[in-house]
């Protein structure tokens, strides 16, 4: 016998805290970018930069982690 | 087993560790240097929001001696991670992390003298270390009370050099008057405040956006709070909502101290500002907080 099992998917999400943490980094990125460009090393800026990148894959994981209660 | 990882990560610090700056708080992953400590943070708050929705009844006993006996394996794995995290003399993290809990224990409704006893034996906790530990700390309580936004001790003698950063995030953010000097047109960035780019960001922010700047970047802050705050309070589920809280207060009182040292609010301390202080593992361990509050808000839908 099939049995169809039901599964949720998130269809809405508070847009205004994503938008704040987005802005939140660009200006990050912004500064850091203005600080490493005296000192002749954009070192740190590329950094946080490839840091970036799994803080939105680890940030888009918690958000689509399926029951939260499990932690 | 969060409890187990985070641990074994702290212990990690202690045998493997990398010391930056003359602390050892980070464990070297490849190219990358990750500092547990931050997990540690959101680990804790985790533990003690399951706890504090499980024993709901039992939390709110007017008996001292239950409430210890209720909370009492989970206040000796936060001892046991505050003592790893106090030898990698990162008090600041210690202070924000007892802080987050202790207002988790106030909004789950734990007896308000309870709250307030377990304030005063966290405060003498921290006045112990600062008076016993490393002379640094001592220091900059001298630095405070002489530049201090609220109570300026004129005659306190402390050394130029060690009062350098004090003076230079003041001196910038003064500079900074209502509209800043100019982005790309700050002095403090030139090697005048060789924190810039972690602890002291939001004096940068201030210098060159002025205070029109700062308070853009402080309200965005707050806004986050307040959204995150009110999220949480939208869950019925009481785990739901104590790890919203949690994590709201975490972030949020990261930001205070941040923008108290650049201020001279409170003393100076290794904070970073959460989103744009340089640091991985703070940019890490604050996207998850981000994740996990974007989580409780979402509204889901069957296939």
């Amino acid at each position: 016998m099939n049995q169809s099992k039901s599964h949720s998917y998130i269809a809405e999400f508070d847009r205004a805290i994503f938008f704040t943490y987005m802005i939140l980094c660009i200006i990050g990125l912004g500064v850091l970018m203005d600080i490493s460009s005296v000192r002749e090393n954009m070192n740190f800026f590329y950094k946080q930069l490839a840091y970036l990148v799994p803080a939105l894959l680890i940030m888009f994981s918690a958000l689509y982690f399926p029951n939260l209660q499990k932690l | 087993m969060w409890v187990l990882i985070v641990l074994g990560l702290l212990i990690g610090v202690l045998a493997f560790g990398v010391e930056v700056n003359g602390a050892k708080r980070f464990l070297k992953l490849g190219p990358l240097l990750f500092q547990p400590s931050f997990l540690a943070r959101i680990v804790l708050i985790l533990y003690l929001a399951g706890l504090l929705s499980k024993k709901q009844e039992e939390i709110k006993t007017t008996n001292i001696s239950d409430l210890i006996k209720t909370l009492l394996p989970f206040l000796v794995t936060m001892l046991l991670m505050y003592l790893l995290i106090l030898k990698e003399k990162h008090l600041s993290t210690l202070v924000i992390s007892a802080s987050t809990l202790l207002g988790m224990f106030w909004i789950a409704g734990i007896r308000k003298r309870f709250v307030m006893a377990l304030f005063a034996v966290a405060l003498i906790g921290g006045l112990i270390v600062i008076a016993k530990g490393a002379s640094y700390r001592g220091e900059r309580i001298e630095i405070y009370k002489k530049y201090s936004l609220f109570t300026k001790d004129t005659v306190a003698h402390v050394d130029r050099e060690k009062e350098y950063q004090t003076r230079e995030s003041l001196t910038a953010l003064s500079s900074g008057k209502l509209f800043g000097t100019g982005i790309d047109k700050g002095r403090a960035k030139h090697f005048f405040l060789p924190e810039s780019r972690t602890d002291y960001v939001f004096t940068i922010i201030g210098e060159e956006t002025g205070f029109a700047g700062a308070m853009l970047v402080f309200g965005l802050q707050c806004f986050l709070f307040w959204r995150a705050f009110k999220v949480s309070l939208r869950q019925e589920d009481l785990y739901l909502r104590y790890v919203g809280l949690g994590l709201a207060l975490n972030l949020f009182l990261n930001v205070l101290v941040n923008v108290g040292v650049a201020m001279s609010a409170i003393p100076s301390t290794g904070v970073t500002l959460p989103f744009i202080s340089y640091g991985g593992t703070s940019l890490l361990t604050d996207s998850l907080a981000i994740g996990l509050l974007l989580n409780l808000s979402a509204k889901r839908k069957e296939i």
